[in-house]
């Protein structure tokens, strides 16, 4: 497939493709949003990124800047997190990953995408926390952040593997044209 | 052109992006900086946009709840030999303790009834369903379904059956969210009794918070009752939070009474502190018989005659009891039309605000 000899079946592909994007994201914002008390037994995966670097990783052309702009302001409006601060990481960490996603030639390892976005996630927490340490906000300790990066690394695959599986999203370039 | 990917090779279409990110990047900080420096306001934009969607996240919720409800009762399965010697061992203690309840609630029926105490009329709730949690680890938040159209203010107190559970730090129109007591910026000023020991209740991400700033730590034993201490009228006095007991350190922490880990409905209080009479300027009147700088001032002059209350003038009791409407007080008494209702023995007072008084509004008791 090429971008110059796109038709109008490519161009209707990505239009849903991006409304997946937005819808999933949007579902997975809801889950998060689930009321299971603050102190669960475990802590809740950020499904809101694994969707993100999935879409990122994988159908790049399908994840426009503005609309990732829209949907981690969105996400930070609804949580209740540090307002800005995880719109910005979540917004610097999807380019990262759509960096990679152009420099690495596919078909891509699928450890090496799942490592690289669990990666990105740690840093991107790493960012928040150091945004609110530097405004004297009350960061929680790094060591309470560690579970909650731990079950979004251990969850990207098992989304990853919903959305490429069950949705049939997201094949590489190669398997798609074979 | 274009790549496999789709994504623009272009110099130009490249400078654009990366101008693009720059600019969304700068609007992002600076949003961050303008909620670091105007909570309030940034908290108000972002509560309409919960307010928008919260009827996508009631529904959504439900399904999910069914969900969590089904693990949670299958856990109790589990759990159901231990759970029912627990049970027993607990309705045990409770039988002493409903003994000791009943003998108190008649001194205290005895006592009231000695004194003709009149309660302050200024405390209601409302109660609420909790549609969402923060689902993150920076705070700890949750999401209700009453908001400022149910009478809930900002900063009110939140509890569930058992116990405080935190404090409302954002209102829309039709949702709020709890700032909960675990959360990292949380901070409450308490009182542990039996011995009257002040501190301050810090939440830290974990189950059972801090008690910073403790007077006397010898004094306080694991046991005691911690108790809000209504200290900056923000909460109401005496609501039970938990009990205290040691940290791995040793260091005083709080069980909380509140089970955070299963809140399905809260109730919101509506409470209005009643006015402190803090310095003698604010009971009588700028220009009232008692002040001899107003230009009607003497002993014939009524009081308030001076025109409109000056700045340092407290509010009255209500719309109904302003100091014009009333007949002229003997000299030396102007102060008593000043007096909030709670004050005045006998005095029937209009509600302070619409929604404040008890049984003002659908859902509320006072």
């Amino acid at each position: 497939m090429s971008g110059g000899a796109a038709g109008p079946g490519a161009a209707f592909r990505r239009a849903a493709e991006v409304l997946v994007l937005l819808l999933g994201a949007l579902a997975a914002l809801m889950a998060q949003l689930a009321p299971l008390g603050p102190l669960p037994d475990a802590p809740m995966p950020d499904l809101f990124w694994c969707v993100l670097s999935f879409f990122a990783l994988r159908r790049p052309e399908a994840t426009p800047m503005l609309l990732v702009f829209a949907l981690t302001l969105t996400r930070d409006a609804l949580l209740g997190g540090p307002l800005g601060a995880g719109a910005l990481s979540l917004l610097l960490g999807t380019e990262v990953l759509r960096l990679r996603a152009r420099a690495t030639p596919a078909p891509r390892s699928l450890l090496g995408d799942w490592a690289a976005a669990a990666l990105v996630y740690a840093a991107a927490v790493g960012l928040q926390w150091l945004m609110m340490a530097l405004t004297f906000a009350q960061p929680p300790s790094p060591m309470a952040l560690a579970p909650h990066v731990a079950t979004t690394a251990l969850a990207i695959p098992f989304v990853a593997g919903f959305l490429r599986y069950v949705l049939r999203l997201g094949a590489s370039p190669r398997e798609s044209e074979a | 052109m274009a790549r496999d990917d789709g994504i623009a090779e272009g110099g130009a279409a490249r400078a654009l992006r990366r101008i693009l990110l720059l600019v969304l990047c700068l609007f992002l900080l600076a949003v961050f900086a303008f909620w670091r420096l105007d909570n309030p306001r940034v908290d108000r934009i972002r509560m309409s946009v919960v307010d928008g969607l919260e009827p996508v996240i009631e529904r959504v919720g439900g399904p999910l709840d069914f969900l969590s409800a089904m693990v949670a009762d299958f856990e109790n399965f589990v759990r159901v030999y231990e759970q029912n010697e627990a049970l027993r061992l607990e309705i045990q203690r409770l039988r002493a303790w409903r003994e000791s309840a009943l003998a108190l609630e008649q001194e205290n029926a005895r006592l009231r009834a000695l004194n003709n105490v009149r309660l302050s009329p200024s405390l209601g709730f409302v109660t609420g369903e909790v549609i969402g949690d923060s689902g993150g680890p920076f705070l700890a938040t949750g999401l209700i379904n009453v908001g400022r159209r149910d009478g809930v203010m900002d900063g009110a107190a939140v509890m569930d059956g058992a116990g405080l559970a935190g404090r409302v730090v954002g209102l829309g129109r039709r949702a709020a969210r709890i700032l909960y007591l675990t959360d990292y910026s949380s901070r409450i000023p308490v009182l542990i009794r039996p011995s009257g020991r002040r501190a301050i209740l810090s939440g830290d991400g974990g189950p059972a918070p801090r008690l910073d700033f403790l007077e006397d730590p010898d004094e306080v034993r694991p046991g005691d009752r911690v108790v809000t201490s209504g200290d900056g009228e923000v909460f109401p006095p005496e609501l039970s939070i938990g009990l205290v007991i040691a940290g791995p350190d040793g260091s005083p922490r709080t069980r909380l009474a509140a089970d955070l880990e299963r809140l399905e409905f809260v109730r919101v209080l509506r409470y209005r502190p009643d006015t402190s009479i803090d310095q003698p300027g604010g009971l009588i009147h700028r220009g009232g018989p008692l002040d001899g700088t107003g230009p009607e001032s003497g002993p014939d002059a009524a009081p308030g005659g001076g025109g409109a209350p000056g700045p340092d003038a407290r509010p009255g009791p209500g719309p109904d009891a302003r100091p014009e409407a009333r007949p002229a007080p003997p000299p030396g008494a102007a102060a008593i039309p000043f007096l909030t209702p709670s004050l005045t023995p006998g005095f029937s007072a209009p509600a302070t605000a619409p929604g404040a008084g008890a049984g003002a509004a659908p859902g509320t008791r006072p």
